[in-house]
C-alpha cells in the first residue's frame, strides 16, 4: 500500500519535488532526529530517492530556531533537511503515538537520535515498533552508545569531540590556553555511518526479508576518525605511548594546565614534526597554499621545484635525531622564506608543473563559482516554498543508473502533516481536532 | 577455502559479497575496511613494493601502524598492474567479483585496463566505485590530490580559521577529514548500489571525490540562499578585495570571519580551561542555555540576549568582560568538580580527553567499541571496532591487516591459473 508515497508527486504540498531517481526510490523513512547528524543522514537518504518524513515537535526542531531569518526558518536547518516532508506532531502525547504507530506500518526505516531512555518513554522504541512492522529497519543513534556510565548523558558534537580525543588531537589553544573547537566532524561522520547502516540493512532485507536494529554513536565515529592514535599495537608503540600515558597521569595529578601539557605531548608524540617541508601549508607574498607530498617520489618533486637538497628519503634518515632536527628546521626556515618571496599563483603554477599536489587556501563561499565545482555539477538549484531560490551542494556521489538527486528544498514546519495523517486514514475532522488540541501543527 | 588466521566467521549484512580494491593511503582503504567489517570479502590489490602507506613510518619491513589501522580483515593480492599478464589475471577474477573500488587519477584505470567500460563488459552487473581527488572533469581533474590539498581547495582549511605563529594557515590535523569522510561515502554508495542490484539486477558506476565530500561537510557555507544571505555578498567582496591587494592571510581571515578572534559572547558552546585541564560545554537550545547559566552562576545572557550584537563595539566590550568572568569561574574548579555540577544540572559537557586514553575508557569499553586482533607478523593489537551495531547481522573486524601478498597464490588460482603458471608469474615479478 504505497499510500504515503502517492502524496509525494501528487499534492501541491510537494512543490518543487522531482521524480525520485536514486537507488532508494520507493523506500520510506520516518525520521526522529534534530540538529546535524540525523538530519544530514536522512537528507542523504532522500538524495538517494527515499521518501523521508521528518517528525518535528509543533514548535519546530531546535535547528529551525538557530539563527532564524524568517520565523521557523534558518539557513543551517535548510542546509540539512532538503527533500523531506514535515510532520509536526507532539510525540509526547498518546494520541500522537497512536498516529505514529499507524504510520510505522507503512514505513521501511525509522531513524532515531535520542538519549537511550527516551524512545521507550515515547513508545517509539524498536521493541514497540517491530511487532507493527516485523521487517522494519530501525537505526538508533546516540551520543555515547546505549551502555556504560555516559549512556544517558546529553551529548552534542563539541562534547563528543572533547570526550573522544578529537579536540586535543587538534592540539591548539587560544591565547588564554583554552582548547579550540574543530568543525562538527563527529556529527558529519555519524551522518554517513547512519546512511551506510541503513543501506546495508536494506540490502540484507532485500536478500532475506529480515529487518533489524542498527546502532551507532557520535563517540564511535569520532574514535574511528583517529584509529591510528587510539589503536594499541604493542609491536609498534614501543615506549612512546607508555611514556605519553605516564606523562599524562603525572600532569593530571599535578594540575598541569592543558596548554602546558600539550607542549609535553608534542615533545613525546610528535618529535621531528617541526622540520616537515612536504605536507603542510605555506604563507606566500599574497596569501597561502598547501602542498601534500606523501611518497618518496612526490617528495623528490617538491625538492626539484624548490631546488633544495634534503636527505629525507636516504637510508638512515632519522627524524628523531637532534642533529637531523637541526638540519630539518634550518631547511624549513629557508623554504618558508623562499615561498614568502613570491605569490600564490606563482607557486601554484610551479608546483602544478612539477607534479606536486597543491592548492591555494580557498574559502568555502568562493567554491560556488570555482570552475572545478561547476565542471563536475557539484551544485544544485532549488526553490524553497517560503524563502525562494537557493543553490546548494549536490549529493556527494554520482551513480550511472540510479542518479541521486536533491529532491526539493527543506519543508516549512508541518507542511505535510495533513497529507501524511490523511494517508493513514485520519479524516479531516480528526486532524482538525488533533490540531485544536495542540497535538499536531 | 583458505583459512584466514584470526578471521571471525563473516556475519555482517554484506556476507557473501566480494570486493576488489585498487586503492591506497586513507580514503579507499578505510572505505573497504568498512565493507570488510560488514562481512564482505575484500581483496586488496597492491604493487610488489606494497602500497605507500605500508612504507610510511614502518616499524618493521612493509608494516606501518597507519596501514594496519586501515586495512584490517582484508586479503592481499600483489600484482604488477602495468604488466598485461597481471591485467589478464584481474579480468579472469572479475566474474567472481561484485564490487570494484578504484582510487586513481582519472586517466589511470583505462591505461591499466581496469576501467569501468572494460570490466563491466566482463561482468555486466558489476558495481564499480571510481573515487578521485577533484572529480573526473574540470581544470583540476588530472591534478594529484591528498587530504591536505582537498582541505585547502574545499574551504575547510580557511573555514577552520586558525593560523600558526607566522600567520600561515593551520591545517585540520586531528584527522584527515576529507579522506575519512570519503571512505564513509564510498562504503555507503556500495551498500545503496548493492540494494539496487538486488532489486533490479543492475550494476553501475559510482563516482565520488575528496573535494565533494569536503564540500558536503560545509553544507551551510557552500549554500547560496539569497533570502538569508544579506551579509555574505559584501563580506566576500571585502575578502576578495583584500586578496587582490595581497594583504596577509590573517588579515583576510579577519575580514572573512570578523568574530574569529573573540568568542563573541558565546559562553554556551565552547571549551574552557579548568583548574587541572579542560572541559567542553555543548548547549544549543534556550533551555540548555539557562542550565549553563545556573551551573556556572552567571547572569550574562550572551547569544541568548535579544540585543546580542557582536558587530557593536560597546556590546562586544561588555561581552568580553562577562565572558572573561565566566572563564575565571571555570578555572576555579577541577574538571571532575565541574563534571559533577554539569551532570547535576543537565548540561551537556565532557572533559577534553586524548585519543590514546580512549582504549581503556569505561564508556568505550561498555559499548564494545574496541576490538582485539592478532596480526600475522606483528602480534596482538587493539583498535576501534566497526562503527555500526546490527542486531541480526552483527558486524565484526574480520582479522588484522594482511602481510603484503599473503593471499596472492590463492586468488590467482581462483582465477583459474595452474600452479606452474603461478610459479612462472612469480618468477617474472607479475605477482609477488
Amino acid at each position: 500500500m504505497p499510500a504515503v508515497g502517492e502524496h509525494r508527486s501528487a499534492g501541491p504540498e510537494a512543490k518543487g519535488t522531482t521524480m525520485a531517481s536514486g537507488p532508494l526510490n520507493g523506500v520510506r523513512i520516518l525520521e526522529f532526529t534534530q540538529i546535524i547528524a540525523g538530519p544530514m543522514s536522512c537528507q542523504m537518504l532522500s538524495d538517494l530517492g527515499a521518501e523521508v518524513i521528518k517528525v518535528e515537535p509543533p514548535q519546530g526542531e531546535p535547528w529551525r530556531l538557530q539563527g532564524q531569518f524568517v520565523p521557523l526558518e534558518s539557513k543551517v536547518f535548510q542546509a540539512l533537511n532538503r527533500g523531506k516532508r514535515s510532520l509536526a506532531i507532539d510525540v509526547a502525547q498518546p494520541k500522537a503515538q497512536q498516529a505514529i504507530h499507524r504510520l510505522v506500518r507503512e514505513m521501511d526505516v525509522v531513524v532515531i537520535n535520542y538519549r537511550p531512555d527516551v524512545a521507550a518513554r515515547l513508545h517509539i522504541d524498536y521493541d514497540t515498533l517491530r511487532p507493527l512492522k516485523p521487517d522494519l529497519v530501525y537505526v538508533d543513534n546516540t551520543a555515547f552508545g546505549r551502555a556504560g556510565p555516559w549512556a544517558n548523558r546529553p551529548g552534542y558534537d563539541i562534547v563528543v569531540q572533547a570526550a573522544s580525543g578529537l579536540m586535543s588531537s587538534v592540539g591548539k589553544v587560544d591565547e588564554k590556553g583554552t582548547p579550540v573547537v574543530p568543525p562538527a566532524f563527529a556529527d558529519f561522520t555519524t551522518a554517513y555511518a547512519i546512511a551506510i547502516g541503513t543501506c546495508a540493512a536494506l540490502f540484507h532485507r532485500a536478500m532475506t526479508g529480515q529487518g533489524q536494529q542498527v546502532e551507532t554513536s557520535l563517540l564511535i565515529n569520532a574514535l574511528n576518525l583517529q584509529q591510528g592514535q587510539v589503536m594499541s599495537l604493542p609491536a609498534a608503540d614501543a615506549a612512546q605511548k607508555a611514556s605519553f600515558m605516564e606523562a599524562l597521569t603525572a600532569a593530571r595529578a599535578s594540575g598541569t594546565s592543558y596548554a602546558d601539557f600539550l607542549k609535553q605531548r608534542d615533545g613525546i608524540l610528535r618529535a621531528g614534526a617541526g622540520g616537515n617541508i612536504y605536507y603542510r601549508s605555506y604563507l606566500t607574498q599574497d596569501g597561502a597554499f598547501a602542498i601534500g607530498a606523501l611518497s618518496a617520489s612526490l617528495r623528490a618533486k617538491v625538492r626539484a621545484v624548490l631546488a633544495v637538497e634534503h636527505n629525507r628519503d636516504e637510508p638512515g634518515y632519522n627524524a628523531g635525531d637532534p642533529e637531523q632536527q637541526r638540519i630539518d628546521l634550518a631547511l624549513t626556515e629557508r623554504v618558508e622564506a623562499m615561498i614568502r618571496a613570491h605569490t600564490t599563483a606563482y607557486w601554484e603554477q610551479r608546483f602544478e608543473q612539477g607534479g606536486v599536489p597543491v592548492s591555494p587556501v580557498y574559502f568555502a563561499q568562493e567554491l560556488e563559482t570555482h570552475p572545478q565545482v561547476l565542471a563536475n555539477d557539484y551544485l544544485v538549484h532549488l526553490e524553497h516554498d517560503l524563502t525562494g531560490p537557493q543553490t546548494m551542494l549536490a549529493p556527494p556521489w554520482k551513480m550511472s543508473e540510479t542518479p541521486p538527486a536533491a529532491q526539493s528544498a527543506a519543508p516549512p514546519l508541518g507542511r505535510d502533516t495533513d497529507a501524511i495523517l490523511g494517508s493513514v486514514g485520519y479524516s479531516a475532522d480528526e486532524i482538525a481536532t488533533l490540531r485544536a488540541d495542540g497535538i499536531v501543527r | 577455502m583458505f583459512e584466514l588466521k584470526g578471521r571471525a566467521v563473516a556475519s555482517g549484512p554484506l556476507d557473501g559479497i566480494t570486493v576488489l580494491e585498487f586503492t591506497q593511503i586513507i580514503a579507499g582503504p578505510i572505505a573497504c575496511q568498512h565493507l570488510a567489517d560488514m562481512g564482505a570479502e575484500v581483496i586488496k590489490v597492491e604493487p610488489p613494493e606494497g602500497e605507500p602507506w605500508r612504507q610510511f613510518s614502518q616499524f618493521m619491513p612493509g608494516e606501518a601502524k597507519f596501514f594496519q589501522s586501515l586495512n584490517r580483515g582484508k586479503r592481499s593480492l600483489v600484482l604488477a598492474l602495468q604488466d598485461p599478464e597481471a591485467q589478464a589475471i584481474v579480468h579472469r577474477l572479475i566474474p567472481q567479483i561484485d564490487v570494484v573500488v578504484v582510487n586513481y587519477r582519472p586517466d589511470v584505470p583505462a591505461r591499466l585496463h581496469i576501467d569501468y567500460d572494460t570490466l563491466s563488459a566482463i561482468r555486466p552487473d558489476l558495481i564499480y566505485v571510481d573515487n578521485t581527488a577533484f572529480g573526473r572533469r574540470g581544470p583540476w581533474a588530472h591534478r594529484p590530490g591528498y587530504d591536505i590539498v582537498a582541505q585547502a581547495v574545499s574551504g575547510l582549511m580557511a573555514g577552520e580559521g586558525k593560523v600558526d605563529a607566522q600567520g600561515a594557515p593551520a591545517m585540520i590535523r586531528s584527522t584527515a577529514i576529507a579522506d575519512y569522510g570519503t571512505g564513509l561515502a564510498i562504503a555507503w554508495g556500495v551498500c545503496a548500489a548493492l540494494f539496487h542490484r538486488q532489486r533490479r539486477g543492475e550494476g553501475q558506476l559510482i563516482s565520488s571525490s575528496l573535494l565533494h565530500t569536503a564540500l558536503s561537510f560545509q553544507g551551510a557555507a557552500v549554500f547560496d540562499l539569497p533570502a538569508a544571505d544579506a551579509t555574505v555578498g559584501p563580506r566576500m567582496e571585502r575578502v576578495h578585495a583584500l586578496q587582490a591587494q595581497g594583504v596577509s592571510y590573517p588579515e583576510v581571515l579577519d575580514a572573512y570571519d570578523p568574530t574569529r578572534t573573540l568568542l563573541a559572547g558565546n559562553i554556551y558552546y565552547r571549551p574552557y580551561a579548568t583548574k587541572d585541564g579542560a572541559i567542553a560545554i555543548g548547549a544549543l537550545s534556550p533551555s540548555l542555555w539557562a542550565k549553563v547559566r545556573q551551573a556556572v552562576g552567571t547572569e550574562f545572557l550572551g547569544i541568548a540576549d535579544p540585543k546580542f550584537n557582536p558587530m557593536d563595539a560597546a556590546w562586544r566590550a561588555n561581552a568580553s568582560a562577562a565572558v572573561a568572568a565566566v572563564e575565571t569561574t571555570l578555572r576555579s574548579k577541577t574538571t571532575d568538580e565541574w563534571m559533577a555540577i554539569f551532570d547535576r544540572d543537565g548540561v551537556p559537557a565532557g572533559p577534553v580527553h586524548f585519543a590514546e586514553d580512549m582504549l581503556d575508557d569505561p564508556q568505550v569499553q561498555a559499548n564494545g567499541m574496541i576490538v582485539e586482533l592478532e596480526h600475522d607478523l606483528s602480534g596482538p593489537q587493539r583498535q576501534v571496532g566497526p562503527i555500526l551495531g546490527f542486531s541480526k547481522t552483527p558486524l565484526a573486524a574480520q582479522g588484522a591487516s594482511p602481510p603484503l601478498g599473503r593471499d596472492s597464490d590463492e586468488y590467482v588460482r581462483r582465477a583459474g591459473y595452474s600452479d606452474a603458471e603461478i610459479a612462472a608469474f612469480r618468477e617474472r615479478g607479475v605477482i609477488a
